[in-house]
């Protein structure tokens, strides 16, 4: 067994060698699902994935390109930056209610500072842009101290303390802009973009040449030309229709100014990448590759986080995963090179037939494996015991078949009558796959708990993640009814397919997990059975569906899922769980883990940002993606490595946590803070920036009351909101989900004013979930 | 160092929060591998005495000589740095933080280079695991959260902390207050651990019992007042407990108590 603790260790860590074999009895072991669940930001994956599924089925646009832009756009900046610095404050314990405006107000200082003094309206400082973004980063900067070290000396809370901050930034915006410049909008940033200006000979006329092309003018021999700003040349106009001296009371200064750098920043804080005038038919490969590659990384990394490693390595295993990978590939040509129904289908038969390989030679390599399968079922007959509770769970299983065939047969028939009723269809076989989970569920409970049938059944269901699931299920029900036409088939469809789906798979689940408490085989076998029943509702689905979009994405995502169930359950069924801990495999786990997210995001970025020729030919609408979005995902990277492998990190948890313990360590919990804050601040000098040179204008009000938004993504994301535990990436994945949203809610042709009480119920409802979600772990501890 | 210069000495210390005498005229000596148990009754002065030696507060009056010198603190950092560790009744754990991250609090192990320094986690995980287990104590998976321990384990955990980074003298408040028997044993052990390798231990509790079987020198202390300073061979557990509770109070508590009791008959 390799393992650096062992191989490197004193003699007194000899024992805890000898231990580690023999497993240690006081603690009990976590397996990677459970250790999964002890992190914050796991929540709201799970949900962003059901909101993206629930917007993605009742809406068209969603999820295509297009969409998926205006999402980013909107998760990333303000909202995104703000959530994830404001996430790093509320794990130092503090909060920030002068966040929003201070966004609003580094912008407004900023365009200030490189205001051109002889504008029309002035007001401006006149700066090269290369001197005001440091001189406002410094001003950023100072904020955050303020507030931090106000809140540090007067101990006062520092939700106050910023409140005043927020008032003191709001009026001042308010008052300047209408003070000075009359109006409720600072700009124009834009004025800076530097025009080649042409004076003719006797200096009566000026001719303007637009350097990006709107407006081409010719420029005659023997003329002057001039690099200016506009605001100087509407003066130059100005007195030559007065008929005085073009340069009448002009500083010659204003010919030597350039640009001050706008062209540069532009592009650094506004570019913007066109989605069509990209054009890339390898793209899918690409894609499809990425994905396989990705999803199928995640699974071996389950495999390396949940199997027990073997002593020597079996070598033959190697060979049967290049088979398998290469088998893939082949399968995923195949799925290219035709554009056949049938071939479709053997390309993906080929595909997942090579996963399934390239998985069965991965375990074989590295995993030790299970006592033959024969003894397990020996054991399992001994296990299961008496007759009576094995008449139980045949009985369960027998009438949960029964119900789900009945719920197909029903839905068939009704199809017979009336084809409209798809709603009802769906409800009545979404009721018989949570039926078939209870009654499993029953039969389970039954042959864990002994004879009584109906007792095991009952507790089961009573029990307490029950309990707490079937109301939020309810809630969401109920919302959603309330608040959204339900007349429509979309709607109907998104809560049955959401809520039920959600429900099955938990009963399921439990059933399984139940099961597999008591015998490995019988869980397995129960695993397997569940995938056959998914990819049987996949078919339903396929054949059933209104909706080409829901036919055939859904057919394709239930049927993935329905895959790799089987193949985890045949793989638990070869190899040896673990049932100590790891930490070497668990780290090749995580790390396997994260190039397959790289490889998912680089396979759907590629069908993001490139088009191919046929769908520049089908004419698909035009999609752009903002320079933001990558300062957004540069900002989370950072602040996260910050959070989890920096000095810095471990403190900011620790004057969350627990500051006076932090400070008789010697930690500098007043300067981690402070600096804290800074970092707020910070953030909202970039998003300031941000806004500013996209929109060339920024209003007085610009970020007012946003604050609470970046608090509740960053709580969505489950930070606590009492400080010491978060997450960065909860916090931008909380971002993700207030911009769906956004965006999801008009894109299904909903009032957008609902998107208030849908974040509210979000809100609400990750607060009891991660709550639920961290008991639960600790109790497992 | 040579053995007739103690490692920390006392001489008559005070310290006065505006008219309120905290303490007064406090003296002692702590030498390597020695343990010095102040003991006291609540309210006797035994957080202000432990504050001072950390550095938290500062002492208005008297002598503080650190090796021969005189030092005076202004945090608890420069006492840290000056090789005095103290473990806190609280015990200055987060509770949601992991041992290894609690273990190398405020003193990370880094690497990298300038400005771009980041936690040298796979080491500072080893020395958590190899410093308990040289305390007795093994932590299976120091990414366990210290909140997840047992009270015993989190004074390891503290006691081992203020080992590995080169304490001289080991302060521990109340280590054994809110712990059962076994233990409270354990914890002792690990005392008496601490001054085996050559710390100088000062051990501050208000249970004699505790007190006498690892001490090697008694301070006493009552309402702020110094009640002296004992070697092990000069004093007996029965003194030590008059002495704490104020010998001529504690015999008018039992008169007092006596009357009680009998006026309750009484009154019956």
């Amino acid at each position: 067994m390799s393992d650096e603790y062992v191989s490197d260790a004193a003699a007194a860590t000899t024992r805890m060698a000898a231990d580690r074999q023999a497993g240690d009895e006081r603690l009990a072991y976590r397996g990677v699902f459970q250790r999964m669940l002890t992190r914050p930001e796991i929540g709201a994956a799970i949900a962003a994935l059901g909101i993206w599924v629930f917007f993605w089925s009742v809406s068209v646009p969603f999820g295509k390109a297009g969409g998926a832009s205006s999402i980013l756009d909107v998760a990333s900046s303000p909202l995104g930056i703000m959530a994830v610095a404001v996430a790093m404050l509320m794990i130092g314990g503090e909060f920030d209610l002068s966040a929003g405006a201070a966004t609003g107000a580094l912008g407004i200082l900023t365009i200030l500072m490189v205001r051109e003094v002889v504008g029309a309206s002035g007001g401006g400082w006149g700066l090269s842009l290369w001197i005001a973004l440091p001189l406002s980063l410094l001003a950023a900067l100072g904020l955050g101290w303020f507030n931090g070290t106000v809140v540090e000396k007067t101990a006062l809370p520092s939700f106050i303390v910023t409140l005043a901050s927020f008032f003191v930034l709001k009026g001042a915006k308010l008052g300047y802009s209408k003070l000075i410049l009359g109006q409720q909008q600072v700009g124009k940033l834009d004025d800076l973009q530097s025009v080649s200006a042409f004076l003719d000979d006797n200096g009566t006329s000026v001719t303007v040449f637009d350097p990006y092309g709107m407006e081409e003018v010719f420029i005659p021999d023997g003329q002057e030309a001039f690099q200016v700003v506009p605001p100087v040349i509407d003066i130059i106009e100005a007195n030559l229709d007065a008929g005085a001296d073009a340069f009448a009371g002009l500083d010659p200064s204003v010919f030597e100014q350039g640009d001050k750098g706008y062209g540069f920043m532009v592009d650094l804080f506004a570019a913007e990448w066109t989605r069509n005038d990209h054009v890339w038919d390898g793209r899918d490969w690409f894609y499809t590759i990425g994905i396989i590659a990705g999803l199928s990384l995640f699974v071996l990394a389950l495999y390396e986080m949940h199997f027990k490693r073997s002593d020597t390595q079996n070598p033959t295993g190697l060979p049967i995963f290049g088979g398998g990978v290469a088998l893939a590939t082949v399968g995923v040509w195949r799925l290219h090179a035709t554009d056949s129904v049938a071939g479709n289908w053997i390309g993906a038969l080929v595909i997942l037939a090579g996963m399934f390989v390239s998985f069965v030679g991965w375990g074989m390599w590295r995993y030790r494996r299970r006592a033959s399968t024969e003894q397990s079922m020996d054991a399992m007959a001994s296990e299961v015991g008496d007759a009576e509770s094995k008449t139980g769970v045949i009985i369960a299983v027998g009438l949960g078949i029964a119900a789900f065939v009945g719920a197909i047969v029903v839905s068939l028939w009704l199809d017979a009558g009336d084809s409209n009723k798809f709603a009802e269809k769906l409800g009545i076989s979404g009721v018989g796959l949570p039926a078939v989970s209870l009654v499993i569920g029953i039969g389970v409970a039954t042959l864990t708990r002994g004879k009584d049938f109906t007792a095991g059944g009952l507790g089961w269901f009573t029990s307490k993640g029950w309990r707490t699931f079937l109301p939020s299920i309810i809630i969401g029900f109920v919302v959603t009814m309330l608040f959204f036409d339900l007349t429509t088939q979309q709607g109907a469809r998104a809560i049955f397919f959401v809520s039920l789906s959600s429900l099955a798979a938990v009963g399921l689940m439990t059933g399984v997990r139940r099961a597999r408490k008591h015998s490995q085989p019988l869980g397995s076998a129960l695993l397997i059975a569940t995938a056959a029943s998914v990819a049987v509702m996949a078919f339903f689905v396929q054949s059933e569906s209104g909706s080409p979009k829901f036919r055939t994405q859904a057919f394709t995502l239930m049927l993935v899922i329905a895959a790799l169930m089987a193949i985890w359950a045949a793989a638990s069924l070869l190899f040896e769980a673990r049932s100590a801990p790891d930490h070497g495999a668990d780290r090749f786990g995580v790390m396997m883990a994260l190039v397959g997210s790289a490889a998912i995001v680089v396979g759907i970025a590629s069908r993001l940002l490139f088009v191919t020729t046929a769908e520049l030919e089908a004419e698909i609408p035009q999609a752009k993606f903002s320079v933001r979005i990558l300062w957004f995902f540069l900002f989370t990277a950072v602040c996260s490595w910050v959070l989890a492998r920096t000095k810095f990190g471990s403190w900011t948890f620790a004057v969350g946590g627990n500051k006076q313990a932090a400070r008789q360590v010697g930690v500098p919990a007043a300067r981690t803070k402070t600096q804290l804050f800074m970092l707020v601040s910070f953030a909202a000098w970039l998003v300031g920036l941000l806004l500013a040179f996209r929109l060339n204008n920024i209003q007085a009000s610009t970020g007012d009351g946003e604050e609470f938004e970046y608090i509740i993504a960053a709580v969505v994301g489950g930070t606590l909101l009492t400080g010491g535990y978060g997450s960065t990436i909860g916090a931008a994945i909380g971002a993700f989900i207030m911009a769906m949203s956004v965006q999801g809610i008009p894109s299904a042709r909903w009032n957008s004013d609902w998107r208030f009480v849908f974040v509210g119920a979000i809100l609400l409802l990750s607060v009891v979930a991660n709550n639920f979600i961290r008991t639960k772990a600790e109790a497992a501890r | 160092m040579s053995s007739t210069t103690p490692l920390l000495e006392l001489d008559g210390i005070g310290k006065f929060y505006g008219n309120i005498i905290a303490l007064q005229d406090v003296s002692t000596a702590v030498s390597a591998g020695k343990v010095t148990c102040v003991l006291g009754d609540n309210g006797a002065g035994k957080s202000t005495f432990i504050k001072i030696l950390a550095g938290v507060h500062q002492h208005d009056a008297g002598r503080f000589l650190l090796e021969g010198n005189e030092v005076r603190f202004d945090s608890p950092r420069e006492a840290l740095d000056s090789g005095i560790a103290a473990v806190y009744q609280d015990l200055a754990m987060v509770p949601l933080m992991s041992v290894w991250r609690n273990f190398f609090l405020g003193t990370e192990p880094t690497k990298g280079i300038g400005p771009f320094k980041w936690i040298d986690t796979k080491k500072a995980k080893r020395i958590a695991k190899e410093e308990m287990a040289k305390m007795g104590i093994d932590i299976r998976d120091t990414e366990q959260p210290v909140g997840t321990l047992s009270g015993g384990e989190r004074q390891s955990v503290a006691i081992a902390r203020a080992v590995y980074f080169g304490a001289k003298v080991l302060i521990l408040d109340e280590p054994t207050s809110a712990l059962g028997v076994k233990q409270s044993g354990v914890v002792l052990k690990y005392i008496v651990e601490a001054a085996k390798r050559g710390l100088g231990v000062i051990f501050i509790t208000h249970n004699p019992n505790h007190a006498y079987p690892v001490g090697d020198r008694f301070l006493i202390l009552n309402r702020g007042q110094s009640m002296g300073s004992f070697q092990k061979d000069e004093i007996t557990v029965t003194e030590l407990t008059q002495l704490m509770a104020g010998g001529a109070e504690l015999e008018q508590l039992q008169k007092d108590l006596e009357d009680a009791i009998a006026s309750k008959g009484v009154e019956d």
